[in-house]
């Protein structure tokens, strides 16, 4: 009986695992699709790695072409910055 | 003479008297015999009644007691035989319970076996989630890393995406005197047809951008347009002013409400989402590995997207789909509202 009770409480906890792990993967993928929207909408991939600069690339799939772009923050302002940015991105 | 020859009479009436009277004694003792035994003769007769009538009691007492006996003797007699009968039905219970016995314990082994194969199955199980758990744990960095990027978007673009009852895109930095302000409209999509529950504020030409939408499916080009548009506004400095939205069949002014789950039943059909989905992967993974020349990785992505849009569009739209409905995970990086912002 003891048996039983430890395998039932093992299932339940599997089951509780299995819940959490498949929301996880759930908000994983809203995460993903979230960025996968900024990124179709903006066709921009940040460089992350430059924390000094705001840089990345604008990426055309209907031009097969990948532009880097790259601004100075202490030489610019962000509304400037961000203004720049999608200019280039309505004109690519 | 006389008194002589009345001597021998004399003397034989004396005699005879004498023989009489012994007779009469003799009689008289048989008499007093006879009375005795007569009167124990009736002492006894005069007995037999009464025994007659105790033995008639007796008798009527033992008929009773005899009755009572049989009566009894009934009763007995029909508890032996229920007792009979329901010994009768204990033996076929033992019978049926020795044979429920016998399938108990080949049920038991059957569950036995069962449980055995069970803890097997749960024991794997129980390692494959301990190899997927620990692969999630190592995905921690990815998932902070895309995270980022997002705030990227929020911070960089002024740009805020998030799902609920249609997909409410937000921006910012739009008035350059105002960079704070908040520029937000929603757009639903269902049954093949794009719709704008709120824009705030209202442009005046809505009604085109939205037909146009509808007609070429660009929804990311509409949402940079939109953008342009609100930047032309806050520009000509009608935002305050901005006339009503045009009343059309496919333009609403109702606020979005979040849900998860209400836009689940919307037709892909056409929509442009349907082809993002297999390029988040290689996006996530450029984000992760950023040691790989972003140049040549776009270059492949673009190419990949070129050769694979179409059959993408039938596989991955459905999950695209879901998640441009329902992605709560964004409203956590969402900042103020407009009306906060405006106080």
């Amino acid at each position: 009986m003891n048996e039983m009770n430890d395998l039932e409480h093992k299932r339940i906890s599997i089951e509780e695992r299995k819940h959490a792990l498949k929301k996880s993967e759930k908000d994983d993928l809203r995460t993903e699709m979230m960025l996968s929207m900024y990124a179709s909408v903006t066709k921009i991939i940040p460089d992350l790695n430059e924390q000094s600069k705001v840089s990345g690339y604008i990426v055309d799939r209907d031009k097969n072409v990948v532009e880097k772009f790259e601004y100075d923050p202490a030489k610019m302002t962000d509304f400037d910055i961000c203004q720049s940015i999608w200019k280039a991105i309505n004109s690519s | 003479m006389h008194n002589k020859a009345e001597e021998p009479e004399r003397s034989k009436m004396e005699s005879q008297r004498l023989i009489c009277e012994t007779q009469i004694r003799i009689n008289q003792q048989k008499m007093d015999t006879f009375v005795a035994s007569f009167r124990r003769s009736l002492e006894s007769v005069k007995a037999k009644p009464q025994e007659t009538i105790q033995n008639q009691a007796k008798l009527a007492k033992l008929k009773a007691d005899l009755r009572d006996a049989e009566d009894e003797f009934v009763k007995v007699l029909a508890v032996k035989t229920r007792r009979e009968a329901k010994q009768m039905a204990i033996r076929d219970s033992i019978a049926a319970k020795k044979a429920r016995v016998e399938e108990l314990k080949r049920t038991v082994e059957v569950q036995r076996a069962r449980k055995d194969k069970n803890a097997a199955i749960i024991s794997q199980q129980s390692m494959d989630l301990a190899t997927c758990e620990e692969k999630k744990k190592q995905d921690i960095g990815r998932k902070e890393e895309i995270q980022e990027a997002i705030l990227w978007y929020n911070r960089v673009l002024g740009l805020h995406v998030e799902g609920g009852h249609g997909v409410k895109f937000t921006f910012n930095n739009i008035n350059m005197k105002k960079p704070k302000e908040e520029y937000p409209f929603t757009i639903r999509h269902a049954n093949d047809t794009y719709t704008l529950l709120d824009c705030d504020p209202p442009l005046n030409n809505i009604k085109e951008l939205i037909q146009e939408l509808n007609r070429t499916n660009g929804l990311f080009k509409f949402v940079r347009i939109m953008r342009e548009k609100f930047q032309e506004d806050a520009v000509l400095g009608l935002a305050p002013q901005a006339s009503p939205l045009p009343q059309d069949t496919t333009i609403s002014l109702s606020a979005p409400a979040f849900s998860v789950a209400s836009d689940r039943s919307e037709s892909p059909g056409k929509n442009q989402y349907q082809m993002q989905h297999g390029e988040v992967s290689r996006l996530v993974n450029k984000l992760v590995h950023r040691s790989v020349s972003p140049l040549k990785e776009n270059a492949h992505q673009i190419q990949d997207e070129g050769s694979n849009r179409r059959s993408k569009k039938v596989s991955h739209g459905r999950g695209a789909q879901q998640a441009l409905s329902s992605p709560e995970s964004a409203s956590s990086l969402r900042r103020s509202t407009r009306s906060k912002v405006k106080k």
